[in-house]
């Protein structure tokens, strides 16, 4: 990331704040990168040392968020959120593995968060039922769909170029409209296919609140 | 490290090193993430909660090589406050050594 990017994305990350302070808060960082580079570093290791720019601008809304970590592990874990780069295979079965993935996730984390005297005995109750009862039928109800959706849409775009090819063997007046009806249906399923894909984004973004919300409720109780 | 243990000290830190002399931004967050391994993006924020807090003030400098550098000098509340917190330091990582190392059992 060169500087100029890098105050760009700080100065994005910081929308919101009255407009004196962020040029205030730029200056700073205009301020280390000309130092550093006066010092022979060039500006992508300026940036790589200063961490990441949006987990540091956030710093400034709430200093509890502190980013402290070199590692993308410990910057993720000290924010408490976790970042989109997570993989759908990691976030499945924590939605719906219930308690097990709950108390292993709690135990990176470290023993000692958390005030060891307040009984969460309700919460992990809460959280065991809520999984085992509610959440494990809601995720397969919900990925079935997403993926019954990607499957018609497979099935309106295969049914488009089967139209195509067979448009080749009708008179011309029906081909024209044969082919037309051939290309409509593809567009359709590539249509489809999109929208299912960021309803998926979406489906594993709401999967990455809600096992937060179970950590947090695990830790911390009600 | 563990995150959890640098989070509570960083304003400790900070206020330790402005106790001797002023320093700018660069100078804090290189000292800093040497030898505490944090990003040096994280120290302006904390100074900027500092100044906002009263306990450092900011001034301008003009420098030899390149731009007039930002100085933070410590205030009379960030010295009592610099005092306080390395007393409750003292005490704090006692007692914690003091359990770690077993003899508190």
């Amino acid at each position: 990331m060169t500087r100029k990017e890098y105050l760009m994305s700080v100065r994005r990350a910081l929308t919101g704040m009255p407009e004196a302070e962020i040029d205030d808060i730029c200056r700073d960082f205009a301020e280390h990168f000309e130092i550093g580079m006066s010092q022979g570093k060039t500006e992508h290791e300026i940036a790589a040392e200063l961490g990441n720019p949006e987990m540091v601008a956030k710093t400034y809304f709430d200093p509890e968020l502190i980013t402290v970590g070199h590692t993308m592990d410990e910057i993720v874990e000290s924010a408490g959120s976790v970042d989109s780069n997570i993989s759908v295979a990691s976030i499945i079965p924590a939605t719906t593995g219930a308690s097990a993935e709950n108390s292993s996730g709690g135990a990176a984390t470290g023993p000692i968060s958390g005030p060891p005297e307040k009984d969460l005995s309700g919460a992990h109750l809460f959280v065991v039922l809520l999984n085992v009862l509610v959440s494990w039928w809601v995720a397969i109800t919900i990925f079935s769909t997403l993926y019954s959706f990607i499957v018609s849409a497979a099935g309106i775009a295969a049914t488009g170029v089967l139209v195509l090819v067979f448009s080749g063997f009708l008179g011309s007046a029906g081909m024209a409209i044969m082919i037309l009806t051939g290309i409509g249906l593809i567009l359709l399923g590539i249509a489809f296919g999109i929208l299912d894909i960021f309803l998926t984004k979406w489906t594993i973004r709401g999967c990455e609140c809600y096992v937060r919300w179970n950590k947090k409720l695990w830790h911390e109780g009600f | 490290m563990n995150v959890q243990f640098k989070k509570g000290v960083l304003d400790l830190c900070v206020l330790s090193m402005l106790k001797e002399s002023d320093q700018y931004g660069y100078e804090l967050a290189n000292t800093l993430s040497e030898m505490i391994q944090i990003s040096d993006g994280t120290v302006y924020p904390i100074l900027r909660k500092l100044a906002q807090d009263g306990l450092v003030t900011t001034y301008l400098q003009e420098s030899q090589s390149g731009p007039p550098r930002k100085y933070y000098k410590l205030t009379g509340l960030g010295r009592k406050t610099l005092t306080a917190l390395q007393q409750e330091w003292q005490s704090f990582s006692r007692a914690v050594n003091h359990i770690v190392g077993g003899d508190a059992s």
